[in-house]
């Protein structure tokens, strides 16, 4: 009789679930990231008794990042007056970070091309092509706090740590394929990473007054961009469950090959980001900035009144 | 001219060496005999030969005792067989040849004489044929027969079939052939005496012994050659003498019913043969009119009345043969085409002969009377090659004619292949009703598919329709226990599901959603149906030593064409939970129903849902009232599997499962916690993971507390282990806030507190854990030593939060107050984990304050930290002084 009603129950639940699904069909392409994400998370676990192992610290990190820097291939823009105001932005985030012992250079490369990148030691370098994308301090705030989460958070030299330990034992040849091997295994963590830096740069823009907002709008635009550049691929139907798993794999192949995380899912991440954390941002007034943005001058220098907001 | 290029060479081979070739089919085993007779015969006349030459060169012999010699059995002479169908009769008959002593022999031939004084026996010299026939041909000497026998079997019983063969064909060509000095009565005369004098010379020859063989082709040429004037003398222009075709028709049918009576009279198949072979080749190769085909059926029709009598199956075949290929070369030759038989009003006439000779061809089976097993396997065939030759030139012609009609045909004809079954079945003829029969259930199934387009079932009804006909011939073999029909309804049934899968689930275009499921749930209720019926049809009549397994193999098609259509018809995020269903349905029904392949289905169910639930629900980003699709389908298939951990451990309690599910509540239970374990990784994100992965482990912890049951605590203490892993990896590092708590203190705390909730919990009700000495290895001892872990794990946690939090100068005071809240609480509880852990946390300390702080640290925490570790270690030793016999009790 119990056995029964439990069946029936069972029963129910399922027709429910399947009611409910029946409401909102998503249609969606299948895709094994699920699995790719799982192997991420247990590389990561693991990673971590290997990372704490071979830490390094805080000023042998920025000897790294001065050696990178001495011989980087780019040529940097002969701005002063915008690379003030870009260091001037970022330095307002960097009372924030966890890792004091760091201090962080921020440089502008001359390219077209749409992006921001963080070396170890705490070199944040941001594109011409991305300052002539973005519409205000705030926005400008966003990108380097993300790009300074990647150093806060280690994610930079992180990537290193195996290679550096690998030299002390068996030269510098051979520790690059220690390098290469590790960056292939932590390949489906570049996401992750990714993930953690944007909350990363949310909470350190909040932190500074920024408005948090002005990251899911930057990406909002990217997207834009991004979906008038690529043609979108219709869904496949497969014929037999084989064509299926090969979609599905082909699918996690690309995940886990990808830089950066889907646009639609690093929004969805940051609205969580900024949901969790609105609690402890109730009645605070935040800064935008455009008209900063516009006339190069940052908020530390000139705040305006009317370019806060209040996010509730 | 092409096509008369095409008919001589047609008529070449068909009247010249076909003829040839059939003969040899047919005959070659009485040539075969023939042979062995004429050896039997040349080493009987050898024989004979040896002990005359022996008498006339030895002695006489003494006088035997003739009156007690046994008197030598005596082969049959030629002259003693009456026809050459008793040939064979005799050979198997035959005695071993007597070897008659020689001694004997004389005595028996001449009178008594003197009795000679007795000497050896002379060496039997090697008979000179012998060596003849080994030096000219070694094959011929091989097959044991000599060439000169050779030569005069083809000389004596070939050569005057061939020759009156070719006769005969000169003469129906003469009858066709138009001359201006000979007239149609002419001619027909010409005929008639040609033909009566070869009959009546045969029928004088074939009284005298000698030309008994010669004389037997005359008489079948005879006949057919009057047969074929006959149908000349209305049919054929040049000889037309009578223009009434009843009477024509009259005509022929005395002249075959003169040749009916006559091959009765003599029972001799070359008579028979002959004249019914040539009959058929003149009326083929005269002008084909529509009344050559009556011609042909009324050849056909005395056929029938002459196989009643002989039994002859071969001949039979020979005239479904010759009668489908008379009417072949009408349809394809003088008609140009069924395409023609529109223009000529013809196509009724001609489908109306096809019916003709199939009635006529199908009262074989009614009338024959096989005298051996090789003459039933011949009747058979004819009967099928009626059949097939039926359709196949029916087809021809109705397909062109009215080609929506081919089902009609087939159906028609099939319901009359039903009627002829019954019947056959009623007059006791089984075999030829079991033949009937399959081939009404063929032609059944190929009504379906020939259904004209404008029908308005589509193609997808074809497996229902197979599946339907399979029930009915099921049921049929069930009830006249027959297992040909079981085997019918099984190759049916297999038709039918290539069909649901080739037209109903994987064609194209493919079908609309309705039709699909309304056309292949029927087809899944009948294969499941099959489980229960098959096993109580088998219960009577003959079975196969594996038919047993043919239910389980169509359920098992029927749960891949469910799964197959559930995967196909629903979003891809309800299909794992559509499969879960399924398998939950499929364990019932097979619990309850004592089914073992439902069961299996059930778990390799299950197992694809569980591995499609990574491929399309786990990342699916959809939501519903504000539940995610992850939840929404992800939460009833760990219920599911829960119901099966309670079910399969029921069972099995109950003594019902096979030895090898006897795990699977197991295997249901850690797979059910780790779906939970993966929806709350996808669900919460990565950070927030760990708050849920506690508050489960902990409730897992309790529930088997609570339920005895010891899979459920090692889960809560696996959980606890991947908790602490995931924070101390993940957790520390977060910077955000959690609904205004600083996120890794919200996120750790909990954790933390769980951790020693689930330690006190192992406590208060440690008397359920097994000790650690007893446990067995694995897992078991992580039950058993379940309490220490927790322990461990929250000690570990608190210190790494601790870590995090009192960063710098108080970090050696933070954790000295930890060592020291651990002491006490494995002192209150008395729990030696807990103070062993405070312990090693005070090591720790130690070091930190004589390695790193003692350098490190402003002077004020360095002393403080020296103090307060000081002070601590020594209330700490003063407790152990103390307490010293009681700690010896706890431990």
């Amino acid at each position: 009789m119990k056995r029964n009603v439990v069946l029936v129950g069972i029963c129910l639940l399922t027709a429910t679930a399947a009611g409910l699904l029946a409401m909102s069909r998503t249609d969606r392409e299948v895709s094994l990231e699920s699995v790719v994400e799982i192997w991420a998370d247990v590389i990561r676990d693991m990673d971590r008794v290997g990372l704490t192992i071979t830490r390094v610290s805080d000023e042998r990190e920025m000897e790294i990042g001065q050696e990178i820097d001495t011989h980087r291939p780019w040529r940097l823009k002969d701005d002063p007056v915008l690379q003030a105001y870009v260091a001037a932005v970022g330095q307002s985030l960097v009372p924030h970070v966890q890792r004091k012992g760091i201090s962080y250079r921020f440089a502008i490369l001359d390219s077209p091309m749409i992006n921001a990148f963080a070396l170890p030691g705490g070199g944040i370098v941001i594109t011409t092509g991305m300052l002539n994308f973005l519409e205000s301090e705030a926005e400008l705030a966003a990108i380097l706090g993300h790009e300074i989460s990647h150093v806060d958070l280690r994610h930079c030299i992180e990537r290193l740590q195996y290679e550096l330990a690998a030299r002390k034992i068996v030269g510098r040849e051979l520790a690059m394929i220690v390098r290469i091997q590790y960056q292939l295994v932590n390949l489906g963590f570049n996401e992750q990473h990714e993930l953690e830096a944007d909350a990363g740069g949310v909470i350190l823009a909040a932190m500074a007054g920024y408005d948090p907002r002005a990251a899911i709008t930057v990406f909002e635009r990217l997207a834009k961009v991004k979906r008038v550049r690529q043609v979108k691929k219709p869904r496949r139907k497969p014929t037999l469950m084989v064509g299926e798993l090969g979609i599905a794999l082909e699918k996690a192949l690309e995940h886990y090959f990808a830089t950066h995380p889907p646009t639609d899912k690093r929004v969805r991440q940051l609205e969580s980001v900024i949901n969790r954390n609105a609690s402890a941002w109730r009645g605070q007034q935040f800064y935008v900035g455009r008209s900063n943005y516009r006339d190069r001058i940052p908020r530390s220098s000139e705040a305006r009144p009317e370019e806060l907001v209040a996010r509730s | 001219m092409v096509f008369l290029w095409f008919f001589y060479m047609f008529a070449f081979f068909a009247f010249s060496i076909a003829p040839l070739v059939i003969i040899w089919l047919i005959w070659r085993k009485r040539f075969k005999r023939l042979t062995e007779q004429v050896t039997y015969l040349a080493a009987r006349i050898q024989d004979l030969e040896q002990q005359i030459s022996l008498s006339q060169a030895a002695p006489p012999p003494p006088k035997p005792h003739v009156e007690h010699a046994p008197q030598p059995e005596v082969a049959p002479s030629v002259a003693q067989v009456k026809g050459a169908e008793a040939w064979g009769q005799l050979i198997a008959e035959r005695p071993p040849i007597p070897r008659i002593e020689p001694a004997r022999a004389v005595a028996e031939a001449t009178p008594a004489k003197a009795a000679p004084p007795r000497t050896p026996p002379m060496p039997r010299p090697t008979p000179p044929a012998a060596k003849l026939r080994e030096r000219i041909s070694p094959n011929l000497a091989k097959m044991g027969v000599d060439a000169a026998d050779w030569e005069a079997v083809i000389g004596g019983k070939w050569l005057n079939k061939i020759g009156i063969v070719v006769f005969v064909i000169g003469v129906a060509l003469f009858l066709g052939y138009s001359l201006r000095y000979m007239g149609p009565l002419g001619r027909v005369a010409t005929g008639v005496v040609t033909s009566l004098t070869l009959l009546f010379g045969g029928v004088l020859l074939e009284r005298v012994e000698k030309y008994s063989l010669f004389a037997k082709p005359l008489i079948g040429g005879g006949w057919a050659l009057l047969y074929f004037t006959g149908y000349a003398a209305h049919n054929i222009e040049v000889s037309k003498i009578i223009h009434d075709p009843i009477r024509g028709i009259a005509l022929l049918a005395v002249i075959a019913g003169g040749m009916i009576l006559h091959s009765l009279k003599y029972r001799s198949q070359v008579v028979t043969g002959i004249a019914y072979f040539l009959g058929f080749l003149t009326v083929a190769i005269s002008p084909l009119t529509g009344f050559a085909l009556v011609a042909s059926a009324i050849l056909a029709a005395s056929l029938v009345a002459i196989l009643r009598g002989t039994g002859s199956s071969a001949l039979g075949l020979f005239g479904v043969a010759a009668t489908y290929l008379n009417h072949l070369l009408w349809l394809e030759y003088r008609m140009g085409g069924p395409a023609q038989l529109v223009h000529t009003d013809s196509f009724w006439l001609a489908q109306g002969m096809l019916v003709l000779y199939w009635l006529l061809f199908s009262a074989f089976d009614f009338v024959l009377e096989p005298g051996n097993d090789t003459e039933e396997k011949i009747g058979f065939a004819a009967s099928l090659a009626n059949t097939v030759a039926f359709l196949g030139l029916s087809y021809r012609q109705v397909g062109i004619v009215f080609p929506d009609a081919r089902y009609l045909l087939t159906g028609l004809t099939a319901l009359a292949y039903v009627a002829s079954s019954y019947l056959l079945r009623v007059l006791g003829r089984h075999k030829y009703h079991l033949i009937n029969a399959s081939v009404a259930v063929l032609l059944i199934a190929l009504t379906f598919p020939l259904k004209p387009p404008s029908s308005p079932l589509s193609q997808h009804w074809l497996a229902i329709a197979w599946l339907l006909e399979a029930a009915v011939v099921l049921a049929l073999g069930s009830y006249l226990k027959e297992m040909v029909f079981r085997m019918q309804a099984y190759l049916l049934s297999a038709v039918a599901l290539g069909a649901l899968f080739v037209i109903n689930l994987y064609g194209t275009p493919e079908p609309p959603d309705v039709l699909r499921w309304a056309t292949v749930l029927p087809a899944i209720a009948f294969f499941y149906l099959l489980l229960w019926w098959l096993p109580k049809s088998l219960g009577t009549g003959k079975v196969l030593k594996d038919e047993k397994y043919v239910g389980p193999m169509f359920s098992y098609s029927g749960s891949a064409l469910l799964a197959i259509l559930l995967w196909k018809e629903l979003d891809p995020v309800a299909v794992a939970l559509a499969w879960g269903f399924m398998g939950l349905i499929l364990l019932e029904a097979g619990v309850r129903f004592g089914q073992v392949p439902l069961r299996i289905q059930a778990y390799l169910l299950s197992a694809l849902a569980f591995g499609r639930l990574f491929l399309a629900n786990f990342t699916a980003p959809g939501e519903i009232l504000g539940l995610s699709h992850r939840v929404v389908t992800v939460v009833p298939i760990i219920a599911i599997f829960y119901y099966l951990v309670h079910r399969l451990k029921e069972e099995g309690d109950a003594g019902r499962l096979a030895e090898y599910e006897k795990h699977l509540p197991q295997v249901y239970s850690y797979t059910a916690a780790a779906l939970l374990v993966i929806l709350a990784r996808f669900e919460l994100t990565r950070s927030l993971t760990v708050l849920a992965w506690a508050a489960l482990g902990f409730i897992l912890l309790t529930l088997g507390i609570i339920l005895r049951n010891r899979d459920l605590r090692i889960q809560g203490c696996l959980i606890a282990i991947l908790t602490v892993w995931r924070s101390w990896s993940t957790n520390f590092f977060l910077v955000g806030s959690l609904y205004g708590i600083p996120e890794r203190l919200a996120t750790t705390v909990p954790v933390i507190a769980l951790l020693f909730i689930s330690q006190l919990l192992c406590l208060y009700r440690r008397e359920l854990f097994p000790k650690a000495k007893e446990a067995q290895r694995g897992l078991a001892r992580l039950d058993a030593n379940a309490q220490g872990i927790f322990s461990i794990l929250g000690g570990f946690l608190l210190a790494i939060l601790l870590f995090f939090e009192v960063r710098g100068n108080l970090l050696t005071v933070a954790w000295t107050i930890e060592g020291l809240g651990l002491m006490a609480a494995g002192f209150l509880l008395r729990e030696r984990t807990l103070r062993l852990s405070g312990l090693g946390l005070f090591a720790v300390c130690l070091f930190k304050v004589f390695v790193i702080d003692l350098r490190g640290l402003e002077t004020i925490y360095r002393i403080l930290s020296f103090i307060l570790l000081g002070i601590i270690l020594l209330l700490v030793s003063f407790a152990y002084t103390k307490y010293k016999d009681l700690i010896k009790r706890y431990i």
